[in-house]
């Protein structure tokens, strides 16, 4: 079996907007790949596209060109009858757990409900399952009976993650599972990933705008800026050194050291150039020329020709 | 000399059916003129209820059950709405999270500033269209002439953000309450929105009171900070000082989360305590590693210690 389990390849995504029949685009010939059993972060902003491309690959939405592969097989144009089974391949997570489930349903039922989609189990099969799930996201028996609204957002979450496990997925898209957590429980549902990553081989794709919860959860990062993939690298390598202006400064929004800062906002794009060159600090004339996604060792992808020529970054006061 | 704000022992219960909820148990907090303060705490800690009660904008649930809150030596428990309403706005204004809901859907971002202007400052219309704009323009909003002339949903979060703020300042308030003014925005405009609260607060001289849950925004914001849980004033004191060497664990478990490094992310065990019990001991007690039977049987009150106010029974040494 090979360890490729997801092929994204020159996904183009638009989407119309209200007014002047302009389209906006959310996805700009994003190639990117997710190996079994690993957890690929994806970070960026608002309108960056990384909601759109879990979206894609869980056939939620179309993409305009492009194809995604799943175990080598081709994903995208196949008709959502045909997609259909792979459901139980390719599970979600959703990022306010308050609203995300049935609120008349147990835990359990929600747990037995969500194993439909996989071959007959009995019933004392499916409870056992369930109660085995419980244990493996860190929640004792005592949830199977418990009601959406007698538990906290973390519990919820990690009620959330034994969902998304039960019909025995390939991979989960989590769309900023933490953001609607407060800061002190987020570690419980983030170790609790990795924990379960040592455990299975099911790959996790997990989406989040703050570089902290990537560092605790990711091994491969990913970073994208308007529709496109600005920086990809492991993440050792990402939190070691931060090359695309854009990802320093995500660094500088939640690291003690001196700020650089972005000026202005995300505008869509005029021209072939960098994106990010109307608010990045380090612009010259150059940025107006397009800038490939260029390999700078194995495995590290940059999209900014000056990357390897700006000071390097300061994580902490000197 | 007095401060500027003054809450006293301040407690709230709000009427949740047959329930009451316990959002602030005796909590004091003071702002000198000029000074700024952040209020951090996590969900249910009673941060943004002790700003709207010193707004007197709590509603018709909450009932204050002891203490006292005076403005520049004012009494507001006792102020009549018309003395409220001469206060709120022209000496106290406020900006709150969310933005682009708080402003007036229907009606231009100029014409509300203009209308603050008008209401507080007289003269005529276009004299408070003229300050409006001005508004706009001093806290960075290009093209403001033109910019005054949309409506709020024409905005993005972070122009939204410098709007309200402008707003806030059109009257040049003694206090600005900032109720978690970056959240919902993308980080790296967060940065700019903290830089511009800051520059406002160094012209005008308003004292500043920030709330938030992010206790890494305070470092060269603030110059005290007051950290809340379950409606208590757990520790206060200089900024440089509780950032540095929290004495409170529940001060310490939270720093440590917000800068999580390589390994583990920390977390601190067991859920946000539930608001409609008063436990008689410490309500941190039962997610503190260092809890002792003492913590469980007496609720400790705010002391000096170290240079700040701590409550808790067995404060870490400076």
């Amino acid at each position: 079996m090979s360890t490729r389990l997801i092929e994204v390849r020159g996904a183009v995504k638009t989407f119309a907007l209200r007014r002047g029949g302009r389209r906006m685009t959310a996805l700009d010939d994003v190639t990117v790949f997710l190996d079994r059993g690993e957890t690929l972060g994806v970070v960026g902003e608002s309108g960056s596209g990384k909601s759109t491309l879990g979206r894609a690959i869980l056939r939620l939405i179309d993409l305009d060109s492009g194809s995604i592969r799943f175990e080598g097989a081709e994903i995208q144009a196949i008709t959502q009858a045909e997609f259909r089974p792979l459901r139980a391949k390719l599970q979600m997570v959703f990022q306010n757990p308050a609203t995300s489930f049935n609120p008349i349903l147990t835990i359990e039922e929600t747990l037995i409900d969500a194993m439909q989609l996989t071959p007959d189990l009995s019933r004392a099969e499916q409870r056992d399952r369930a109660r085995q799930l419980l244990l493996d996201v860190e929640l004792g028996d005592r949830f199977l009976h418990l009601y959406p609204h007698e538990m906290s957002g973390g519990q919820l979450q990690r009620a959330a993650v034994a969902r998304a496990l039960a019909p025995q997925p390939a991979m989960i898209f989590l769309d900023e599972p933490t953001a609607a957590l407060d800061m002190s429980v987020r570690g419980q549902v983030l170790n609790m990933l990795r924990a379960l990553q040592r455990k299975r081989d099911t790959a996790f794709m997990l989406v989040s705008h703050d570089l902290r919860v990537i560092r605790g959860a990711a091994d491969r990062v990913v970073v994208m800026y308007m529709g496109q993939v600005v920086e990809e690298a492991s993440r050792g390598a990402l939190f070691e050194r931060p090359l695309h202006p854009y990802t320093r400064a995500l660094f500088s929004a939640v690291s003690a050291g001196p700020r650089e800062h972005l000026k202005g906002e995300a505008v869509a794009a005029s021209g072939p150039g960098c994106r990010l060159a109307g608010r990045c600090a380090f612009a010259t004339g150059g940025c107006r020329d397009p800038q490939p996604l260029t390999e700078i060792e194995p495995g590290r992808r940059v999209r900014c020709w000056r990357a390897l020529d700006l000071p390097a970054f300061q994580k902490e006061h000197a | 000399m007095t401060a500027l704000l003054d809450i006293r022992d301040l407690s709230v219960r709000f009427r949740q059916g047959r329930q009451s909820v316990y959002a602030l148990d005796q909590v004091s907090i003071s702002v000198g003129r000029s000074e700024r303060v952040a209020i951090v705490g996590e969900s249910g800690s009673g941060k943004t209820v002790s700003s709207i009660a010193a707004m007197r904008l709590l509603p018709p649930t909450a009932e204050i059950t002891s203490g006292a809150i005076s403005f520049d030596g004012e009494d507001l428990a006792s102020a009549s709405e018309a003395q409220m309403s001469a206060i709120r706005g022209r000496r106290m204004a406020m900006v709150f999270q969310n933005a682009p809901h708080s402003l007036n859907p229907l009606l231009t971002v100029g014409r509300q500033i203009a209308d603050v202007h008008l209401r507080h400052n007289g003269g005529s219309r276009e004299q408070a269209w003229a300050a409006a704009v001005a508004a706009l323009e001093a806290t960075g909003i290009p093209d403001a002439a033109n910019r005054a002339n949309l409506y709020a949903y024409e905005y993005s979060g972070g122009m939204a953000q410098r709007a309200m703020i402008a707003m806030a300042l059109t009257c040049r308030p003694d206090l600005l309450i900032a109720d978690e003014p970056t959240s919902g925005l993308d980080v790296t405009i967060q940065l700019q929105v903290l830089d511009l609260i800051r520059a406002v607060a160094d012209e005008t001289g308003a004292a500043l009171m920030l709330i938030t849950h992010e206790i890494g925004q305070i470092a060269g914001l603030c110059s005290r900070v007051v950290v809340m849980y379950a409606g208590r004033v757990f520790e206060d004191g200089p900024a440089d000082l509780v950032l540095s060497s929290p004495a409170n664990p529940y001060t310490a478990a939270l720093l440590d989360c917000a800068e999580p490094g390589d390994g583990d992310f920390p977390f601190i065990p067991g859920r946000a305590p539930d608001l409609r019990q008063r436990p008689s001991g410490c309500p941190f007690a039962p997610r503190c590693v260092k809890a002792r039977d003492r913590c469980r049987a007496d609720r400790p009150e705010p002391r000096s210690h170290a240079g700040r106010l701590v409550a808790c029974h067995f404060p870490e040494a400076p």
